[in-house]
């Protein structure tokens, strides 16, 4: 456990994101992630976690921006760099891996093609150099025959296959922070674990920053050591994974615990019933505690005024006027990784 | 592990590039074969009709131009079958045309067939370059106007498309005959190369680059404009789309995304439009080649309708389908080379 | 959303493109409505000096051609053939395509099969070259002229049809028409295609449009009707006088190209009004 590490290898802080400059969607989300560390984002779809991964690729689309906050990559903000020097460090110091491995290749273009293109992008290599690279890539990645599958196209590939490539791709330059947005939702579920267990060996032997964005607790459970749970646009809770799920304090985080399907970590949006109502719109966020039309906490405080993240234990922090008690029992045995 | 395309073999890992099995080659052959003959089957089909409902048959027209006894007449209706009932005649007609034999033209003292061979190249240059022309000056424009989506270059490019899917190509012939010919004087006003100049090689090529100048780009500006349109949507479709994200998150050069990923899917549906372009050019060309002096099939179609000489202008008909549908052929490989998806099925 | 025809209209004047499209269509319906009554002695008569400039006799304001007819009475003559042929050919067109689409789409199997083979052959054919035979092989008359527009530009709308067809003959209340009983007549022409007229309704402005171009086309080439003067016809006199007064291909050049551009901006403009989703993707 690292309490008195150097400055952190990606630094968010208070960072906001808006549609038309106006409607904040992401607020006041403060997290980082050391080298080598993997952080896992956790909370129900349309919270805002793809948003920050996008946020930190600078990649944001259409009407959406940073509004204010600042993220830090090895100490260089972010958010001011000019695009010239954020495109040098996309798919170099920092590398993304997406959700759908189906649409994240380009059809029309071989496999090889556009590994070989991200080596010659950011690396003075030959086509020669960075062909025989990317072929190693492939291997790395444990995708079977990659000399053979260097001159495939996407579409005859299996998704396993493909989120394979999208992984080695990320890797291609060694870079330093990974951000993986749910790498194995898209895939079938005996293909979960392997991709899953390849992604968390790569990041140990590279001593990689991971930022694991999911939905799923279990998939947290196994292979991160900090979760940051957020809820409509900010974190809500925060700390070591056997801090927080071993004992979550935020009534939404035991929400989502209790919520899962058995046998699983998933937060499955039919089974969130249990916490009643549903996500308030970026529009219509209240003004006190944006959880509070949804707690069985909730009292007249925390509609009156934002609660902060404050620490509690350790490096737990909390979002909340009204935690559950500290040793709340739990339905499920929820705990350290066996 | 992967689940090929149902005619696909299993790939084995160490075959370089994917062999197409014979039997799919054959039978998607066969297919665009029998596609062929229908269109071809149709044209012939109301052209045959159209000389029925002409007042007047063949012989009527050559009549006209020589004295014929009514016995000569009869001799002749019953040597062409033309005493024969309508379906035998159509018979008759369709294994005609089926050998090539296209009818003779009694104004040109040819066959119609021999005719068109000589003026066919006019036209297919004219169209070729078209077609290419459109497709790249289009799409550039449609790219530009994508990139820049909602800003002044937008606005410029879209308004200057809707200005060329208005104008119908004669006037635009028109309006540069006026400014470049007759106002400036810079490109010749009509023609396809200059008459006994004694060019050779090169200097013949500048030649005729030079008189087809105004002919082409008469001719292109309509479907610059349908490829502008058609690009830009396609293009904004295909920047919201996932890859690229991917290749924008790989640290891609903005130019590289857009030319390199970006485009070469934004001009799939394009390539499949090109085929309707042919068609729709071909169409335009006659138009084309009657105001600029152009020797070709176009020019010929209408010099058919005043000789009144209805094979010949049946010919261009047969022999424009024909062109049309042998160029969608060449597409349809093209476009499999383009899109490593399309498998022949 | 409802989509009444006066709603639609509204919306369609409240459209910036559409407003204009609309007020230039209404001027040359005008023209053509009047033309009768401003120039009653019809646009062939010889009343000028040939070749008079505009502006040069307070009598002929857009001048003379080179017999010495006045421009303002060809040009609001050739408004209504225009006009005529291009809606009359416009919904030849759409019967025809609409009649070939909703039986493809609606039976699919085999007969689907045969006429979209069929469509595909005469999308194939070059149309105007057809239109050129069928002209000239028949003979030039106004009727000639719109059967001939209207052979060669039905497929678009065929296909169009087809494919809604195909889609809403799936949905319940077709399914539920075809269990009470309903004659596949009633069900497609009283209950799919009421649901599909929105695509119908954009594409036939744009098919008026072509039709317009490929008469004036037609008349350019001397293939139109002689006994109506159209713009194409003007255009086609007015080239051998280019050099001396190109004013006399101007005008009714102007005038068509204002009026392809005026119902291409109202089909734009009714795609937009008629498609909210698609406007919604394009801001």
């Amino acid at each position: 456990m690292t309490t008195n590490a150097p400055a952190p290898l990606l630094e968010v802080d208070r960072l906001k994101v808006s549609v038309s400059r106006t409607v904040p969607i992401v607020e006041d989300l403060s997290f980082a992630i050391a080298a080598g560390e993997t952080v896992g984002l956790v909370g129900e779809s349309g919270c805002g976690k793809s948003l920050t991964a996008l946020a930190i690729m600078r990649l944001l689309a259409g009407n959406l921006s940073v509004t204010s906050g600042s993220i830090q990559l090895d100490g260089e903000e972010l958010t001011k760099l000019p695009e010239e020097r954020i495109r040098s460090l996309r798919g170099d110091k920092m590398a993304m891996i997406y959700q759908e491995p189906l649409t994240a290749l380009n059809p029309v273009m071989t496999v090889g093609a556009q590994l070989v293109e991200v080596l010659r992008t950011h690396r003075k290599m030959s086509k020669r150099e960075a062909a025989a690279r990317a072929v190693e890539l492939l291997a790395l990645v444990r995708i079977p025959d990659p000399a053979a599958r260097f001159n495939e196209y996407p579409h005859r590939m299996s998704g396993g296959m493909r989120q394979r490539v999208v992984i080695a791709m990320a890797l291609a330059c060694d870079p330093k922070l990974l951000i993986a947005d749910e790498p194995t939702t898209a895939l079938d579920v005996t293909v979960q674990a392997q991709v899953l267990r390849l992604i968390k060996q790569l990041q140990r032997e590279a001593n990689l920053g991971l930022l694991l964005i999911t939905h799923d607790l279990g998939v947290v459970r196994q292979v991160a050591d900090r979760i940051v749970v957020m809820y409509a646009g900010s974190v809500v809770e925060t700390g070591t994974v056997a801090e927080v799920l071993g004992s979550p304090r935020h009534p939404y985080t035991v929400g989502l615990i209790a919520a899962r399907p058995s046998g699983s970590f998933a937060v499955d949006a039919q089974k969130l019933v249990e916490i009643s109502g549903s996500v308030p719109s970026p529009e219509a966020r209240p003004k006190g505690c944006v959880f509070a039309p949804r707690c069985p906490n909730a009292q007249d405080d925390c509609r009156a005024s934002r609660p902060h993240l404050l620490p509690t234990t350790g490096s737990h922090e909390l979002r909340c006027l009204h935690p559950m008690p500290a040793s709340t029992p739990l339905s499920a045995p929820v705990g350290m990784p066996s | 592990m992967t689940t090929p395309a149902p005619s696909l073999p299993e790939q084995t890992p160490q075959t370089g590039p994917r062999k197409v099995p014979s039997r799919a080659m054959l039978r998607y052959i066969l297919r665009r074969l029998s596609q062929a003959i229908l269109v071809m089957l149709l044209v012939v089909i109301g052209s045959f009709f159209l000389i029925k409902m002409a007042p007047g048959d063949f012989v009527d027209t050559l009549a006209g131009t020589s004295d014929l006894t009514a016995e000569q007449m009869a001799n002749l209706r019953a040597r062409y079958g033309l005493d024969q009932p309508v379906p035998v005649q159509l018979m008759y007609y369709i294994a005609r045309l089926a050998t090539l034999d296209l009818g003779y033209s009694p104004f040109n003292n040819a066959p119609v067939l021999d005719i068109l061979v000589k003026r066919w190249p006019v036209t297919a240059i004219l169209v070729v370059t078209s077609v290419s022309i459109s497709m790249v000056v289009g799409t550039l424009l449609g790219v530009m106007a994508a990139r820049f989506s909602g800003k002044p270059v937008d606005l410029g490019i879209s308004i200057l498309m809707l200005l060329f899917y208005a104008t119908p190509n004669f006037i635009i012939a028109v309006i540069l005959i006026l400014i470049f010919s007759i106002k400036m004087n810079v490109f010749p006003i009509a023609g396809f190369a200059t008459i006994a100049s004694g060019y050779t090689g090169w200097e013949y090529i500048r030649d005729v680059a030079w008189h087809l100048a105004m002919p082409v780009t008469a001719l292109c500006t309509f479907f610059i404009a349908i490829y502008g349109r058609i690009g830009r949507a396609a293009m904004l479709e295909v920047l919201t789309l996932d890859y690229i994200r991917t290749a924008r998150g790989k640290g891609l050069t903005e130019r590289r995304v857009i030319y390199v990923h970006a485009l070469r899917n934004a001009l799939l549906p394009l390539v499949t439009m090109a085929g309707l372009q042919v068609s729709a050019l071909v169409g335009g060309a006659v138009l084309i080649e009657t105001i600029f002096g152009l020797n070709g099939m176009g020019r010929t179609a209408f010099d058919a309708v005043f000789q009144r000489d209805t094979n010949l202008l049946l010919g261009v008909l047969f022999v424009s389908s024909l062109s049309v549908v042998v160029v969608n052929f060449i597409i349809d490989l093209l476009y499999m080379v383009l899109d490593p998806r399309v498998e022949i099925k | 959303m409802s989509t009444s025809g006066h709603s639609v209209f509204r919306r369609l004047l409240r459209h910036p493109s559409g407003l204009v499209g609309l007020l230039i269509i209404a001027l040359v319906v005008l023209m053509s409505a009047s033309a009768g009554f401003i120039f009653p002695e019809g646009p062939w008569v010889l009343g000028g000096r040939p070749r008079t400039w505009p502006g040069v006799d307070p009598a002929f304001p857009l001048g003379t051609d080179a017999l010495g007819r006045d421009m303002v009475a060809a040009l609001f003559y050739g408004a209504r053939v225009s006009l005529a042929v291009g809606a009359a050919a416009a919904l030849v067109s759409l019967v025809i395509g609409t009649l070939v689409g909703a039986i493809a789409g609606y039976y699919g199997g085999w007969l689907d099969d045969v006429l979209m083979r069929l469509t595909d052959a005469m999308q194939t054919i070059p149309s105007f070259l057809a239109a050129i035979a069928i002209v000239g092989v028949v003979g030039a008359s106004l009727s000639t002229i719109i059967i001939a527009i209207a052979v060669v530009s039905w497929p678009m709308i065929a296909r169009l049809v087809r494919a809604d067809f195909l889609r809403l003959r799936t949905y319940d209340f077709v399914q539920s028409c075809k269990i009470i009983g309903m004659s596949d007549l009633r069900i497609i022409f009283g209950q799919i295609l009421p649901n599909c007229l929105a695509p119908i309704i954009v594409s036939s402005s744009v098919l008026v449009a072509t039709a317009i171009i490929t008469e004036a086309s037609l008349a350019f080439l001397g293939l139109g009707d002689p006994n109506v003067m159209s713009w194409g016809t003007i255009l086609s006199t007015g080239r051998p006088e280019l050099r001396s007064g190109w004013y006399m291909t101007a005008f009714p050049a102007v005038a068509l190209v204002l009026t392809v551009l005026a119902l291409n901006l109202i089909g734009d403009a009714l795609n937009d009004v008629l498609n909210p989703r698609l406007k919604e993707r394009k801001s």
